[in-house]
């Protein structure tokens, strides 16, 4: 990965970390958005920084399972927040 | 000077197989690092469900601003792997070395802050099993608490395993003991292993400190 494409990826990591602080500060109640901002986070660092978009085979299969955990995740939160 | 390392190790006879050997290994050991680390996660967010209240009372005591900080750290040092990667690509092993002492050093300053943490939380009567008289009221605070505490624990042995593999590779470096190749599958193993670490920061930060302030 380029040095300018790694400090983008930071950048974005950054600005979702301002996203999570923010909404628990002042939004407190809206705990899907905190974690949303998290995967989103999670999803850059795979992605980029321990470079599933340019393995293939078993690393993007790995990376896939990866993937699917957190969306079990994300759906578990979500329906955590939906009927509390 | 003799160099180790020049060709792949045994039983390996090209280094492209040496390193897809690496690979699959690396991401074998992480699988098994994102189902542990998962399950606590999965456990934390089964126990919200089930008592809101005492999580809540546990989360209000939590410092969630050490806790930024040291998301912010963790962040910055991944950056900087991911430079030292780039700079190894590039043959400049002087960035090489500097991103790697500054990753170490940002992973240092992690286990400071979580130490400082620690030490606050114990004063506070919030470490589990330290205190006589804890402000937490509901016992399930306190399981809270405990998970908090192995969970965080955890992360930080794994940020020092990071840091070690981090300041052992500079060291390798100083006086050029190592191949380029060498360098650059170890280096790549080290850096997908502090990825690791800091994605299951980026979940767990949220998680213990963030949700249902």
């Amino acid at each position: 990965m380029s040095t300018a494409n790694a400090l983008k990826v930071y950048v974005g990591l950054l600005l979702l970390l301002a996203v999570e602080v923010l909404v628990a500060l002042f939004w407190p109640r809206n705990s899907s958005l905190i974690m949303l901002a998290a995967a989103g986070q999670f999803l850059l660092l795979l992605i980029f920084y321990l470079g599933l978009y340019r393995h293939q085979g078993w690393v993007r299969l790995f990376g896939c399972l990866y993937l699917l955990w957190l969306l079990m995740m994300m759906v578990f939160i979500l329906g955590e927040t939906a009927t509390r | 000077m003799i160099r180790s390392d020049e060709k792949p190790a045994e039983p390996f006879v090209a280094w492209a197989q040496q390193r897809e050997a690496a690979r699959l290994g690396i991401w074998l050991f992480l699988a098994t690092e994102a189902m542990m680390f998962g399950s606590l996660i999965m456990v934390a967010w089964l126990y919200r469900l089930q008592h809101p209240d005492g999580v809540a009372e546990a989360v209000a005591g939590l410092h969630w601003q050490l806790a930024t900080a040291n998301t912010f750290m963790l962040l910055t040092s991944s950056l900087l792997m991911t430079l030292a990667l780039a700079a190894s690509e590039q043959g400049n092993a002087l960035r090489l070395r500097r991103c790697l002492l500054g990753a170490a050093l940002l992973g240092v300053l992690f286990l400071a802050c979580k130490g400082v943490e620690y030490g606050l939380e114990y004063r506070e009567g919030l470490l589990p099993g330290f205190a006589e008289d804890s402000p937490l009221h509901l016992p399930s605070a306190h399981l809270f608490m405990n998970l908090y505490f192995i969970a965080t624990a955890l992360h930080a042995v794994h940020v020092l395993v990071a840091v070690g593999l981090g300041l052992w590779l500079y060291m390798r470096l100083a006086p050029d003991n190592l191949s380029a190749r060498g360098t650059r599958t170890r280096l790549e193993m080290v850096t997908l292993y502090w990825h690791l670490v800091d994605g299951i920061w980026i979940l767990l930060f949220p998680t213990l400190y963030l949700v249902g302030r």
